[in-house]
């Protein structure tokens, strides 16, 4: 290895003061002597330098209002771009499957609840208030098997009218 | 004005206390330096406000099991690293910034930048096509030095506490610093 390699090699410690006396004498003096290598270090404090004046990013204008909103439990969210909504065919299917079956609940046994349908336009990321989302799911539930019961007994129905 | 002095961890004993302007504050302090984290690590806009809204939820829901053994930017941190990275692994958005040679920018994607005060209209395209160009390398690099880059030489945090938010020795921190810079000073070499 070229004293060159084991100086870009050794660079990092070089530079934190990892290496022996002896060493960092050696690798000083060669700095002094070789362009390659002090070219190389003027380039690594110059990145240091454009890293540290890196800008800092802030998010979109409100976002403490949405996070405010976010803890007290409400279901209003950040709107997901449609690149990311599509991105997953399956939680396309699975969202579509859990819409349909609510507006099919809403629909055929209450519709005089339609009106918050439009407010869950999508699921928060995490439930501040566990019970209640526990309790809203288990409603859910037991609709979802009310419209299954329902069905099963407009099948018997057709049975037993048709003869078979 | 009310906060003014105080540090990270009486904030947090304050709001531990039931003080919710000690946790306005705590949102106020962090909301960008976390936000340009997790951005330079994921990449996009939309999913790094996710992220920075589910870390300060679950600081507002788990406070009292912050204990002073660790600084309080070391928790915050870790959490909003953690959940930077499970996002990546779930969402496989490293992908969309593979070494490809196309630019993972898209003009409407880019997150707002705080005002630089002295900018100058003159420089200001130059310097703005040189920070784009530096963000696009750190994207693309992997992970294991993308975040440790971040920290060091970008939010400047010490070794030790990159150390302890990331749980790995401090000898491996610096050797993936030193990496990482290798690695950006060779794709950066015109610019530097």
């Amino acid at each position: 290895m070229s004293v060159c390699e084991q100086f870009e090699r050794d660079f990092g410690r070089y530079q934190t003061g990892g290496l022996s006396q002896a060493n960092m004498a050696a690798l000083a003096d060669h700095v002094s002597k070789c362009p390659h290598c002090a070219a190389f270090t003027r380039e690594n404090s110059s990145l240091r330098n454009l890293l540290s004046i890196q800008p800092t990013f802030q998010p979109r204008p409100g976002f403490e209002r949405r996070l405010s909103e976010r803890l007290r439990g409400t279901t209003e969210t950040y709107r997901v771009p449609v690149r990311r909504r599509l991105s997953s065919g399956w939680a396309a299917a699975g969202a579509g499957l859990a819409t349909g079956l609510a507006v099919g609940f809403f629909v055929l046994l209450a519709p005089h609840t339609t009106d918050n349908i439009a407010v869950n336009s999508a699921p928060p990321l995490a439930a501040v208030d566990l019970k209640a989302s526990r309790d809203s799911i288990e409603s859910k539930m037991d609709t979802i098997k009310a419209l299954e019961s329902l069905y099963e007994l407009d099948q018997n129905s057709r049975t037993v009218s048709s003869g078979h | 004005m009310k906060f003014v002095g105080k540090s990270d961890e009486e904030l947090i004993r304050e709001f531990q206390g039931g003080s919710s302007e000690a946790f306005d504050e705590i949102v106020h302090r962090y909301r960008n330096p976390l936000f340009s984290f997790v951005y330079r690590i994921i990449g996009d806009p939309a999913f790094s406000e996710d992220i920075l809204q589910e870390t300060f939820i679950r600081v507002w829901s788990n406070r009292d099991s912050y204990r002073e053994v660790a600084k309080f930017s070391t928790w915050i941190y870790t959490i909003a690293g953690n959940l930077a990275k499970s996002e990546l692994r779930r969402h496989k958005i490293r992908r969309w910034f593979s070494l490809s040679g196309s630019s993972s920018y898209d003009e409407e994607e880019r997150p707002l930048e705080i005002a630089d005060e002295e900018a100058d209209p003159h420089r200001d395209l130059e310097r703005t096509t040189i920070k784009k160009r530096v963000d696009e390398e750190i994207i693309k690099l992997p992970l294991v030095f993308k975040e440790v880059i971040i920290l060091r030489d970008v939010q400047e945090l010490s070794y030790e506490e990159i150390s302890e938010i990331l749980k790995i020795p401090l000898g491996t921190v610096k050797s993936r610093v030193n990496r990482a810079r290798l690695r950006l000073q060779k794709r950066l070499r015109d610019l530097l």
